[in-house]
């Protein structure tokens, strides 16, 4: 049986976190371009739900245009710049009509922000687009903090929250204080910072299955100082990242749960956390294949 | 030196084995030099001025380096010392070996030089006969391992105190030195016995230099332990060995590094020696070199100058960039194979030594950006690694399977609809794989990943088509 | 071509090289070679020359909470481990230097720079340089004259000359150096100042902040690597002069 997690209907999600009232479509607020990101969109379409819940409640009219696919980053980081350029073209193209481009990932808002001007800022027909497209596109948490100034959260979350900073959305976006801010209005949240949570988990995009040995050492360091906090949940802003650590976690049978910060920001956690299962599932006997 | 980044994987892979090279590492990356760095930087408050002028003199420089080394040459003539050019590695060390020839030298004292290193320097003097002795504490210990060294301002970083009282008690029995000794400080001591004598029998001293100052021909010497300076005023020929970026226009100028490199290196608010040299001894003095000699080297910074990478040429080697990097922090210098490692290694191997040699240096970094982060001279190294992996597509150097793999990847991605059918597969297939557990603990295709984790389970369908089925 | 020659070509090369990448002209394949083979008598082009002549002064760093210099110094100085006595003239040095050898139990030899050797020393002290008594193994404490000491930085600098050999600062096992307060200066650049006032270029100017130290053992620090153990100041409130 695949491990289907309910979902809140799209629908749902709109009117239940839809507090102000005004139609959907409504033309009002601010026109958000939802770039979900390919890791959300593979892995845990909660938090693309949790996300637009996030900006309806802060009165945006979120679209999610059906064209994107992936910010390019891991063509980019392997050399592959003309590849890339394609795609960056195609994700400006898809969203430069919105007012803003909102992403739940530090990483993919860094790429379309930063990375794509450079890309292209030699190809006379786009360097002035990528240039205007990239001054709209917002991580997440800092779009609501910063931007929207999204102040009534309503949820509860009942944990001691460790949170790791994921590298691209502190250096390349300055994202440090903006999810904490969030949460901190979050009921039954206390936070234990971990040292070193500044400290690459090891993720890397490709980084990870070129040089897994490395990669292990760093997640297992960021496990142990995880760990030492005492929290019983991590948070992050990061789907790479996260798949990561729970990843490591999982393989150590570690209790302390996984989940992106935008699912505890909209009262979203009632699904498992990244790689818990469902409740009511019992383990089965592995088969002798799967010792590792 | 010769290069062994070829085998950067098997080394790195062996290296995360050791443990007392983990002992020794200790947390370098998460405390150790980087706090000790952030207390040292939070007590400037003009810290990032002096940065953004330290990079606009260094960039002026540059854009003018062949008139500031003219200067300096000239500089150096009026204070009676000898500028020698070298364009390869083989320029230098002839160009040192004839020196010492010259002078019928025996025993050469050496000060900690990188260039030195990038030349294979003690090699080619003991090929002519010679006998280098480093005097850094550091560089003479791994010059008694034979090692090359492990990090740029602490060479023996990865030896424990075991090892080396080990190479100590091995080395120092023909000095008369029998008795094995433990201890830190007695270590330090012994050190300093045996090399008090190298320093006052060298015929030769031989340092590199931090910054050469054009207006006045001078160099600037930093150190700790002073070995620098015994090296530069006791022998009777002092060389200095350095790269012809090093070159500054004032001492104004040098005053600007000098706040940041000891901070940046060490937390030092300054080093201990710091020392402003130019030209033998003068008339009328009681101590002093006879002759002052400098050699001036290339080794492919001109080809950097010209290229992307010319960012690179600001480096100040103060070695913040691997004291804050986690993956030099697991494995270690000696895994990237050459004379730098970490981040600006990454960089500069595959300049000076070529890409296809070095082609695993710059992808063996998640790109987090610490080090450009807490670079003094603020270089921008992930966007330099990336122009080495942009290089490296390019021309074909890549791993094949990887290399497909991407240009089938971008593929689909470039087609959304087809990237939409595509996922919509892969997340049936992962999540028929976890068999409801959550998670997947065994992946044919990303058995990388799997070794040491496990593979989270996907929700149960992509993100887009939830969406759409719930409009 | 010599080497010189290659790298002066390779380095107009490669600044050409990229400024033709930016659209801006480029010197002729003739102007990449050395006018100058001797290198002597060099001067800069105007144009850099002009760039330096206009270009601000360079920030230096504030000196903390302090307002009086030698507060600083002297803080600056306990915290790199340098030891202070403070003097009312130079005619104490001698007195205090036998004070602070018989407080820190230091035996052996004295050897002081020819520059103070006016002052009233016992009978047995060394002058000159310290490289015969080194060889011979003699344990020395050496007594200096200092150009200046920087507050910022919490160093002693000095100067070679002919009556200030500059190994004293480094092969004798104690060091002990005499400031005036009026030689106090706050910044590295009051340093180089008092250096452009000199002749000529020296040949070493030092700055010495501490003994001599190395963490090359596991990170942790050790002093006494190969300059001197011990670090003394004898501050004099007198002016120099
Ligand atoms: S690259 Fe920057 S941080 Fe690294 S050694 Fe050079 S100056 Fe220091």
């Amino acid at each position: 049986m695949p491990a289907t997690p309910e979902q809140p209907a799209a629908g749902d999600t709109h009117s239940a976190s839809n507090p102000t009232g005004k139609p959907v479509g409504s033309t009002s607020g601010p026109q958000v371009g939802l770039f979900v990101s390919c890791l959300v969109d593979l892995y845990r379409p909660n938090v693309g739900f949790a996300a637009i819940s996030l900006l309806e409640r802060a009165g945006c009219k979120v679209s999610v245009p059906a064209s994107q696919t992936c910010c390019g980053q891991p063509a980019y980081n392997t050399g592959d710049v003309s590849d890339t350029a394609a795609i960056a073209r195609a994700t400006i193209a898809a969203f430069e009509e919105f007012e803003y481009i909102v992403v739940p990932s530090g990483s993919c808002a860094g790429m379309l922000r930063k990375h794509y001007p450079e890309l292209l800022q030699d190809d006379e027909q786009w360097a002035d687009r990528a240039h205007s497209f990239s001054e709209k596109v917002f991580e997440l948490t800092s779009f609501l903090q910063e931007v929207v100034k999204l102040d009534d959260i309503n949820a509860r979350f009942d944990a001691r929250v460790t949170y790791h900073d994921s590298c691209s959305g502190l250096r390349e976006l300055g994202i440090k204080q903006q999810p904490r801010n969030l949460l901190a209005k979050v009921d039954g949240v206390v936070l234990n910072e971990m040292e070193s949570t500044d400290v690459c988990c090891g993720f890397g995009g490709t980084f990870c299955v070129k040089y897994p040995d490395i990669s292990e050492r760093m997640v297992s360091d960021k496990v142990a100082l995880a760990e030492q906090t005492g929290a019983d949940v991590l948070l992050g802003g990061d789907l790479g990242c996260l798949l990561n650590i729970s990843g490591r976690l999982s393989r150590l049978d570690r209790p302390m749960r996984v989940y992106h910060v935008a699912e505890v920001l909209a009262d979203m956690t009632d699904v498992p956390a990244l790689a818990v299962a469902e409740t009511g599932f019992v383990s089965q006997p592995e088969d002798g294949s799967e010792k590792t | 030196m010769q290069v062994r980044s070829q085998e950067f994987k098997l080394r790195s892979s062996e290296a995360l084995l050791d443990d007392s090279l983990r002992a020794a590492l200790g947390n370098v990356v998460s405390s150790g030099f980087a706090a000790k760095r952030a207390s040292a930087v939070a007590l400037v408050p003009e810290w990032q001025r002096i940065r953004d002028e330290a990079r606009v003199i260094k960039d002026h420089v540059l854009d003018n380096l062949d008139s500031y080394l003219l200067q300096y040459e000239s500089q150096v003539q009026a204070n009676g010392g000898q500028v020698h050019w070298a364009a390869t590695p083989d320029d230098a060390n002839k160009a040192i070996v004839n020196i010492c020839r010259s002078v019928n030298a025996k025993i050469v004292t050496k000060g900690k030089s990188m260039v030195g290193e990038e030349t294979g320097l003690n090699e080619a003097l003991e090929d002519a006969g010679f006998d280098p002795v480093e005097t850094d504490l550091g560089e003479y210990i791994i010059q008694l391992a034979e090692e090359p060294p492990s990090h740029i301002i602490a060479p023996a970083i990865h030896k424990t105190k075991e090892q080396v009282s080990d190479l100590f008690h091995q080395h120092h029995q023909q000095y008369g030195l029998q008795d094995k000794i433990d201890d830190r400080a007695d270590l330090v001591a012994e050190a300093r016995t045996v090399l008090r004598k190298k320093f006052l029998d060298a015929d030769v001293g031989i340092t590199g230099a931090n910054f050469l100052i054009a207006e006045t021909g001078q160099h600037v010497l930093v150190t700790n332990e002073g070995n620098g300076d015994l090296t530069s005023n006791l022998p009777k020929v002092q060389i200095v060995i350095v790269g012809i970026e090093k070159v500054l226009p004032t001492l104004e100028d040098a005053a600007c590094m000098l706040r940041m490199l000891a901070r940046s290196a060490t937390g030092q608010h300054f080093s201990n020696y710091t020392s402003i040299m130019s030209g033998p001894r003068r008339e009328g003095e009681l101590d002093g070199p006879e002759q002052f000699h400098v050699v001036l080297v290339d080794n492919k910074r001109t080809g950097m100058l010209a290229s992307s990478l010319h960012e690179m040429l600001r480096c100040i080697r103060c070695g913040a960039c691997m004291n804050h990097c986690p993956v030099y922090g697991s494995v270690g210098g000696h895994s990237y194979g050459w004379v730098y490692p970490g981040p600006m290694g990454s960089v500069l191997t595959p300049a000076m030594q070529g890409l296809e040699k070095t082609r695993d240096l710059p992808h063996a970094c998640t790109l987090n950006g610490r080090c450009a982060e807490v670079c003094p001279m603020s270089i921008p190294l992930p966007s330099l690694l990336r122009e080495h992996r942009r290089e490296t597509f390019e021309r074909g150097l890549m791993d094949p399977g990887m290399r497909y793999g991407i240009r089938f990847w971008a593929a689909v991605a470039k087609r959304p609809r087809l990237y939409r059918a595509a996922t919509s597969i892969a997340v049936k297939v992962l999540a028929t794989m976890s068999r409801g557990s959550g998670r997947i603990r065994k992946l044919p295709l990303a058995s990388a990943w799997t070794q040491g984790r496990d593979m989270p389970a996907p929700q149960g369908d992509t993100f887009m088509k939830l969406y759409r089925k719930s409009r | 071509m010599n080497p010189r020659e290659q790298v002066l070509r390779n380095i107009r090369g490669a600044i050409n090289a990229r400024k033709g990448r930016a659209g801006n002209s480029v010197e002729s394949d003739a102007a990449l070679a050395d006018a100058n083979p001797s290198g002597a008598d060099y001067q800069l082009p105007a144009a850099v020359s002009e760039y330096l002549d206009n270009r601000g002064n360079p920030s230096k760093p504030s000196l903390g909470e302090h307002t009086d210099m030698t507060d600083r110094l002297l803080d600056q100085m306990q915290q790199v481990q340098i030891t202070v006595t403070r003097l009312q003239t130079s005619r104490e040095v001698p007195a205090a230097v036998q004070e602070y050898l018989q407080e820190q139990g230091i035996d052996g030899t004295l050897i002081v720079s020819p520059a103070l050797n006016s002052m009233d020393w016992p009978a047995d002290t060394l002058q000159g340089v310290p490289r015969a008594a080194a060889e011979e193994g003699t344990l020395l404490t050496s007594v200096t004259p200092c150009l200046c000491a920087v507050a910022e930085t919490g160093s002693v600098v000095t100067l070679s000359g002919d009556a200030t050999p500059n190994t004293l600062n480094f092969l004798p096992d104690n060091h002990v150096v005499v400031i005036h307060q009026d030689q106090i200066v706050n910044h590295m650049e009051d340093a180089w100042k008092l250096q452009r006032d000199s002749q000529q270029v020296p040949r070493a100017l030092n700055f010495l902040t501490g003994p001599s130290r190395t963490a090359d053992i596991e990170q942790t620090l050790e002093l006494g690597a190969h300059g001197p153990r011990r670090m003394h100041v004898l501050l004099v409130a007198e002016s120099r002069r």
